[in-house]
């Protein structure tokens, strides 16, 4: 494997060739914030926290998507970015119902947390209180949507890694929502097998397990990294 | 996927989930990626086609000339309707297309009303 020279906030970088640049910044101790991206699911590029400068390109790129190149030249925190993604956390609070006070993430909530790696502290954006759905049909588990974020987390981990595929994403513009089978109560879809993967990885309290209250939510966003290294170099985490 | 769709709707008018169910079966795709495609695009119904068919043009010149008074007016009557943007006919906005027909928006003028 080549080994790529890159520069990252004036430091110098080396990375695998077939790195991403959201994995150069994090091999060089440095770290952007992202909630889209999770170790041991295919990167989307759908949050666009982790955007940075790269010197020659036109525009942002999303780091978790983009590959590196030698003699790359990156920032990852300059006043421009620092704003957008301000900009970017606010919108997702403005966007759903988020009330932390009483969220079972509460606490442990990764939406939370990059709000205050990035500073903010209030929504420049009106809310819009969208009226949206609480299905609690599974057996087990509660999907809130008002706390969803839409970052296709719990699609990706059922899909690659319990390769049952029960959610995807639905309609489009404001009413876009994560759906499960033919859009039908969770509780109502055989293809779930009850393994609480999506529960694990959801990165806000919108997937929880129903004995969790206000910030019992104990998420595992690491599992899906630790499956697949599980698998594919038989190396396993037992705990 | 997407002509698959298609072919479904031509034949009953709006995509029924009994059909999507079928159709994800014989493509061996998830059920819920069929209805992620099949939501995702106005094109598809997911829901029978009322009796009667009804457009309001929201377009600039309709707005302005009270395309919300008649769907208000309509919501009144309890008709099911769809909105569009401009349909071309700004001339006599505000309009409305009934069964495929242009209609200048005077709600009493509506063949149900
Ligand atoms: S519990 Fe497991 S199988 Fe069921 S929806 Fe979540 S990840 Fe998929
Ligand atoms: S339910 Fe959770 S994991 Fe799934 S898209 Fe919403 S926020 Fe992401
Ligand atoms: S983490 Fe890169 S876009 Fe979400
Ligand atoms: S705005 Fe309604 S037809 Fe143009």
């Amino acid at each position: 494997m080549t080994t790529l020279q890159l520069q990252i906030n004036g430091r110098a970088v080396s990375a695998a060739g077939d790195a991403t640049v959201l994995e150069a910044i994090r091999s060089a101790g440095l770290q952007v914030p992202t909630l889209c991206h999770l170790d041991g699911l295919t990167p989307v590029g759908a949050c666009r926290l982790c955007l940075v400068v790269i010197e020659g390109h036109p525009k942002l790129e999303p780091a978790c998507v983009t590959a590196v190149a030698d003699g790359m030249v990156v920032h990852t925190h300059t006043p421009e970015l620092d704003t957008y993604r301000r900009m970017a956390v606010e919108l997702f609070f403005a966007e759903g119902n988020h009330v932390c006070a009483v969220c079972v993430a509460n606490g442990a909530c990764e939406l939370q947390a990059v709000a205050v790696e990035v500073g903010m502290d209030h929504s420049r954006f009106p809310y819009q209180y969208p009226r949206r759905q609480v299905d609690a049909s599974h057996p087990l588990f509660s999907l809130d949507h008002h706390r969803c974020i839409l970052c296709t987390r719990c699609v990706r981990v059922c899909d690659e890694i319990e390769a049952v595929h029960v959610w995807d994403v639905g309609y489009r513009g404001s009413s876009c929502s994560i759906i499960a089978g033919l859009d039908q109560p969770w509780g109502e879809v055989a293809a779930c097998t009850n393994c609480g993967k999506c529960v694990d990885v959801c990165p806000t309290g919108a997937l929880f397990r129903k004995e969790d209250g206000s910030g019992e939510k104990q998420p595992h966003p690491e599992r899906a990294h630790q499956l697949v290294e599980a698998r594919t170099e038989h190396h396993w985490h037992n705990q | 996927m997407i002509e698959r769709l298609h072919s479904v709707q031509l034949l009953h008018g709006y995509l029924p989930r009994q059909e999507l169910q079928q159709l994800a079966i014989s493509m061996a795709r998830p059920l819920s990626e069929v209805m992620g495609v099949a939501s995702f695009y106005h094109l598809f119904r997911l829901d029978p086609p009322p009796p009667h068919r009804c457009v309001v043009c929201r377009g600039t010149a309709c707005f302005v000339r009270g395309a919300e008074r008649l769907e208000a007016a309509l919501r009144q009557r309890g008709v099911a309707f769809e909105t569009t943007s401009c349909m071309g006919a700004c001339g006599q906005a505000p309009v409305l297309v009934v069964d495929g027909a242009l209609a200048m928006g005077q709600p009493e003028a509506l063949p149900w009303a």
